[in-house]
């Protein structure tokens, strides 16, 4: 168990300590995925799934549940997930941007297997660019999580774990075309020179594209932006003789898109080309320091290059970030009950911005100093306590507490609390991309504020095993978590300005300064027959902001509610494989100068239905399926689309799909290791 | 083919040496095409393989060398039901 243990602690123990605790099956101890100490009798994994066993509230999304829809990159993994919406944060340049407990996906802190990823610029396209056929789990934390991967979780954590170096797969093959005309390739091969090697790699790429304009509603804006995404990713594992453990990697991704209005329109048309460059490697390395592997040392280094070039309308913005992870971890089990963890960490970001001529350069850099202690007398409880002390250059010295709690009061029934601080930099303009697909934002200074961010997150959940079914797959689950924020960057939008300014200015100005989520979700998943699943989500959010000089404090474009209906059919030995997911979107409050345009303010409820059939064969699967088959599109998506060099001209205003229905079909080829 | 459909199916487990879910995953992808095999139920904690399939068509010797070229040991492998 301890080496288990071990391996968790050179994953920079963050996640696995505060979310991923022992019974998880699934992506937890990297290559040896599951603890012996879980009884697994089953004939398929489960697609979507809230981990048992995790101290912290933890919902899992398997690589069969990344089989469930198209899925071709990160944004497309989360449709049926009603914790985390996705959507587009403009109509012109395909960026999408995720929303976790009613805020922003800025707060949710992503992590590639447990380092921090898509910071700053290498956010705003960062979910396009990580084929969703590369991973093999995606966990969402929920609330502020360990303090071990830096103190930027705010509303959660999205950890991705990718297929690994020892997966005895030498070639996983996937394609897929869909009805307007984006496609995609994946290849990714796992090699070991022999049986037990200690030696691993894996080599990952991907290529897609979208290679024809469409204008289904008569805008003159394409629908989608053309484009294409290249990307390669090289990972090692190596375990030396002495225990010593490694793993090292590198990737590098391309994506280039060109949006606006069609081409027909002439040369002086309104037109938005982005493209994005990003080079990055990372080295981890565990080391036993004792020999029942009770004490550990890992040290975790990651750096990456992000080039953006874009071009919206008439704006110019051209932004270069470097960013340096290092995280040097002390791992001491004490005993069963009693274990801490003690690190230092340092995250450096490097900025340089051109926009419209005017340079804007900033540095970023926190160091810190954390430790975190598990307390588990029983099996029945957890308790995790962390703090960190983080010296900010520009912010001084600030200190983030957490803690979260498990308690299993008896089998069926699971308790858990969260609670703590989180802090980030904003980064205005990567923070909000859809502000350049506007005529309204004129102030330029803007883009250079130094602003933390920072906040508190409270909540827990309740998770009931339904005790009439013996499989333990009946599970009724309440969650509640609130955020607040002290400090906040506040984007604006009226008809003709779009300002940036900061939560404390509005209470300069003598008004009510707050900024605030309640969200509320009810989740039921079973399987009354075998083979047959169901998994049934409701979320409420009620998020509130004060802005300068308005009255309403409801925070515009944020949905009060969704629900999520999945269902999947497999028949023995998963030969064919039937899903089914219907979400219902509920309202969203639209900005005060949009309100004459929609019933009370508010956005309509709208459907989207997805279906998919899978058949599987000897050593390939075929699928074919459809997205959005309710058809339905946010009607006239782009403000003043028909003079886009007008001053109220605004594209960003998104709440629905862009798109109407559509069909694909993929394969998928799977050569074992034999 | 109502004589198919009617026909016994017999059940054998497998002791193996397979230790996570993902030696499962190989598992079911390879021996759900092996011929007469109709069902298949993972036990990682026991380390066992339960394996519906049609006398008429395989046998335990079959499925327990199918096991074994896939690179896991297959201990057992005595019939313990029969299922109509």
């Amino acid at each position: 168990m301890r080496g288990l243990l071990f391996i968790s602690v050179f994953l920079a123990a963050g996640v696995s300590a505060a979310a991923q605790a022992p019974p998880d099956t699934v992506g937890m101890y990297g290559e040896k995925r599951d603890s012996l100490a879980a009884s697994v009798v089953q004939a398929s994994a489960p697609g979507n799934f809230r981990s048992r066993g995790s101290v912290g509230s933890v919902e899992v999304i398997t690589s069969s549940g990344l089989y469930k829809m198209a899925c071709c990159n990160l944004a497309d993994s989360f449709e049926n997930s009603a914790s985390v919406s996705v959507g587009y944060t403009d109509a012109v340049t395909g960026a999408r941007q995720i929303r976790l407990l009613g805020q922003s996906g800025i707060y949710t802190q992503m992590l590639d297997e447990t380092r921090p990823t898509m910071r700053g610029i290498g956010g705003i396209f960062g979910l396009n660019h990580i084929p969703s056929q590369w991973l093999e789990s995606i966990k969402t934390s929920k609330g502020v999580s360990s303090v071990l991967d830096d103190n930027e979780a705010i509303t959660g954590q999205i950890n991705l774990e990718y297929r690994k170096p020892m997966d005895e797969k030498p070639l996983f093959l996937q394609a897929s075309v869909m009805s307007d005309t984006r496609a995609d390739l994946n290849v990714v091969s796992s090699l070991q020179p022999g049986r037990n090697s200690r030696l691993g790699t894996v080599m990952m790429g991907h290529i897609s594209g979208n290679f024809v304009d469409f204008d289904h509603n008569g805008d003159g804006f394409l629908d989608d932006p053309r484009g294409l995404v290249a990307a390669a990713g090289n990972r090692w594992r190596y375990e030396s003789p002495s225990g010593v453990l490694w793993h090292f990697g590198a990737n590098a991704v391309y994506d280039r898109s060109r949006g606006g209005q069609m081409p027909s329109m002439g040369e002086s048309r309104w037109k938005s080309s982005v493209e994005n460059l990003s080079l990055g490697g990372y080295a981890k390395m565990g080391v036993p320091l004792s020999a029942d592997l009770s004490r550990n040392f890992a040290v975790v280094a990651d750096y990456t290059y992000h080039e953006l070039r874009g071009r919206f309308g008439a704006a110019f913005w051209h932004a270069g970030q470097h960013s340096a992870f290092v995280n040097l971890l002390f791992q001491h089990y004490v005993s069963d009950v009693h274990h801490y963890t003690l690190g230092l960490s340092e995250t450096f970001d490097a900025f340089s911005q051109f926009f419209n001529g005017a340079r804007k350069d900033a540095i970023l850099s926190n160091a810190g100093l954390f430790g975190e202690y598990t307390f588990t007398p029983s099996h029945r409880f957890t308790m995790i306590a962390a703090l960190r002390a983080d010296w900010y250059y520009c912010d001084g010295v600030k200190v983030t507490p957490r803690l979260t709690l498990r308690w299993e009061p008896w089998e069926q029934l699971v308790l858990r609390a969260n609670g703590g601080r989180g802090l980030r930099h904003a980064f205005p303009l990567a923070d909000n991309i859809g502000v350049l697909s506007t005529s309204k934002f004129h102030d330029a200074e803007a883009i250079g504020m130094h602003l933390l961010e920072d906040a508190w997150t409270f909540g827990g959940s309740l998770s009931w095993y339904l005790p009439f079914d013996k499989s333990g797959k009946t599970v009724l689950s309440f969650d509640y978590f609130h955020t607040r924020f002290t400090e906040q960057g506040i984007w604006d939008n009226s008809e003709r300005d779009y300002r940036f300014y900061s939560l404390s200015s509005v209470a300069a100005t003598g008004q009510k300064a707050y900024s605030y989520a309640h969200n509320f979700q009810v989740d039921l998943s079973s399987e009354p027959l075998r083979g047959f699943t169901l998994a049934a989500t409701f979320r409420y959010t009620d998020a509130r902001q004060t802005r300068i000089g308005r009255e309403s404090d409801i925070k515009p474009m944020t949905s009060l509610w969704k629900g999520v209906i999945n269902l999947q059919y497999a028949t023995a030995m998963r030969k064919w494989i039937f899903d089914l997911t219907l979400s219902v979107n509920g309202p969203c409050k639209v900005w005060e100068f949009m309100e004459a345009g929609y019933k009370n303010g508010y956005t309509p409820v709208y459907p989207l239905l997805f279906a998919q059939v899978t058949k599987r064969f000897r050593g390939f699967d075929l699928y074919i399926g459809g997205e959005n088959l309710t058809n339905f599109t946010q009607r006239n998506p782009i403000i003043h689309a028909s003079d886009p060099w007008d001053g109220r001209f605004d594209a960003s205003c998104i709440w629905g799909p862009l798109m109407g229905a559509k069909v694909y079909a993929g394969v998928r080829f799977t050569l074992w290791k034999i | 083919m109502i004589i198919a459909v009617l026909a016994a199916l017999s059940q054998v487990v497998f002791i193996t040496n397979m230790h996570c879910v993902k030696c499962t995953e190989k598992i079911q992808d390879k021996l759900a095409f092996e011929k007469g095999i109709k069902d298949l139920e993972f036990d990682v904690a026991r380390k066992t393989v339960k394996v519906t399939f049609d006398p008429a068509k395989t046998d335990t010797a079959r499925i327990g060398g199918a096991l074994r070229r896939l690179g896991y040991t297959a201990r057992g492998g005595e019939i313990v039901a029969v299922k109509n």
